[in-house]
């Protein structure tokens, strides 16, 4: 079955799993959305290697802007991701942007176009190890409840997938979740000092 | 968190420039406010990760579920599994062996308590995860060889990334004896015995999966059961199935289990 722009936007904003579903496979199969992106990268010079990793970077950016509902509908669903992938294709290949394989790497370190990007990439790390830590301790259903939150989903939607009766239960969930997340992460060494070094 | 609404609209860039600018004076000579400021910099970009992880997982899982019934249709069971379906005496055979095997390894935990004895034999018997791939991988990267691989690592942020996105992978396409299979164990090495159990149960009835993948996800629901504390008579009634079939791959594995439980 082939779904519309106005289906696929529908689908991926409500809470139906269905939908969603079928919405994830048309971003991530439908061949005609592939050919389209591929060649636009052939045409850009992108290597074949990088290809798998633009389309999902690409796949990711694009859910996020019809989730939270950045997408304005002035263009077909297909451009806009088409130009989604043209700019991390840009981005990435920009002068002075790491290679894509570890390898390539300059040795002597010398180019701070690089540099600048291991700094990024650990830094990265550091949050996503933080992350981690803070969603331990702050258990699954606030971690989802916050994720959800942050990715711009309205309180009915969250309400919805959480699985509550009523949309207040839910905003009272998420706003206890977020001060319990802030307390988590004041007692977080590693947050503490990122804070203090910015601060 | 007091000026948590105004820092939110600072940082989403909706201050109009007056206030912005009143905002930022404010910081240079208030330390506190200053903190408050970057702690939720921090948190919105933590927050940030946390859902492109999820949004990721999404995606993967999709691709995984994909990869599992897009374009060979249902698996077909591995080299190894058609062997022995056509020459059942090297099935008898490699049974034998591994009870001969098996019982030399397991003999020595008589008087084990049922979760030590579960660690002792799922450390004999791990799981083979080659039994299970099926010819969908042939010619194309394997989207869930790197579940394998983080389940084998046993590292947790690993196990518990592919726990994830294999549930969900199960929700996008029910049923699949592999995701089951790979499931099963993920949640088995996280401490999570009653969704193993519960998995391996699935995959165990699962008339979609080949007999020698169905058998040893009995046996893993066994140790699953024993490990998350299963009461006796669960164990007895589970283990009166399994031994019924005579030609169960594990059958003196579960035998010797039950002398050992009693």
């Amino acid at each position: 079955m082939t779904l519309t722009d106005e289906q696929l936007i529908n689908a991926l904003r409500k809470s139906d799993a269905e939908g969603r579903r079928a919405a994830l496979q048309w971003l991530c199969y439908d061949s005609t959305l592939l050919e389209m992106a591929r060649s636009v990268l052939l045409r850009m010079n992108a290597r074949e290697a990088d290809f798998e990793d633009i389309l999902q970077e690409a796949r990711i950016a694009f859910l996020r802007a019809i989730e939270c509902g950045r997408f304005e509908r002035r263009s077909s669903l297909r451009t806009f991701y088409i130009g989604i992938c043209r700019n991390i294709m840009l981005k990435r290949y920009a002068p002075g942007t790491e290679p894509a394989d570890i390898s390539e790497l300059p040795l002597s370190g010398s180019d701070a176009g690089v540099e600048q990007r291991i700094v990024l990439r650990e830094e990265r790390e550091e949050r996503e190890r933080i992350l981690q830590h803070l969603f331990q301790q702050l258990g699954e259903k606030c971690a989802e409840a916050l994720s959800l939150y942050n990715r711009g989903f309205p309180m009915d939607r969250i309400s919805a997938d959480m699985g509550y009766g009523q949309v207040q239960s839910a905003k009272n969930v998420v706003h206890k979740c977020r001060e319990r997340f802030r307390v988590l992460l004041t007692q977080n060494e590693a947050a503490v000092k990122i804070i203090k070094s910015r601060s | 968190m007091k000026n948590f609404e105004r820092i939110a609209r600072y940082l989403g860039g909706e201050m109009n420039p007056g206030e912005r600018a009143t905002f930022e004076e404010e910081i240079k000579v208030d330390k506190a406010l200053r903190e408050e400021l970057e702690t939720q910099r921090l948190e919105e970009e933590l927050l940030d990760i946390a859902a492109e992880q999820r949004i990721r997982n999404e995606l993967e899982a999709i691709q995984a579920a994909g990869a599992a019934v897009g374009r060979q249709g249902i698996k077909e069971p591995g080299k190894v599994v058609k062997l022995l379906h056509r020459f059942p005496y090297l099935a008898a055979a490699g049974i034998l062996l591994l009870i001969v095997a098996v019982f030399a390894i397991v003999y020595p935990g008589q008087g084990l308590s049922p979760v030590a004895l579960a660690g002792q034999e799922y450390a004999a018997n791990p799981p083979d995860f080659s039994s299970v791939r099926g010819a969908e991988t042939a010619g194309f990267a394997d989207p869930l060889g790197k579940y394998e691989n983080w389940i084998e690592s046993g590292e947790p942020g690993l196990l518990r990334q592919a726990a994830d996105t294999l549930a969900l992978a199960s929700e996008y396409s029910p049923g699949y004896p592999r995701i089951q299979f790979l499931l099963g164990h993920a949640y088995y090495r996280l401490g999570r015995f009653k969704e193993a159990a519960s998995q391996f149960e699935a995959l165990a009835r699962n008339e979609r999966a080949a007999v020698l993948t169905r058998q040893p996800a009995g046996y893993y629901q066994l140790l699953s059961l024993m490990k998350g504390g299963g009461k006796k008579a669960d164990l007895q009634s589970l283990i009166n199935k399994l031994k019924a079939d005579p030609d169960h791959v594990f059958h003196s594995n579960i035998v010797d289990i039950e002398q050992k439980l009693r």
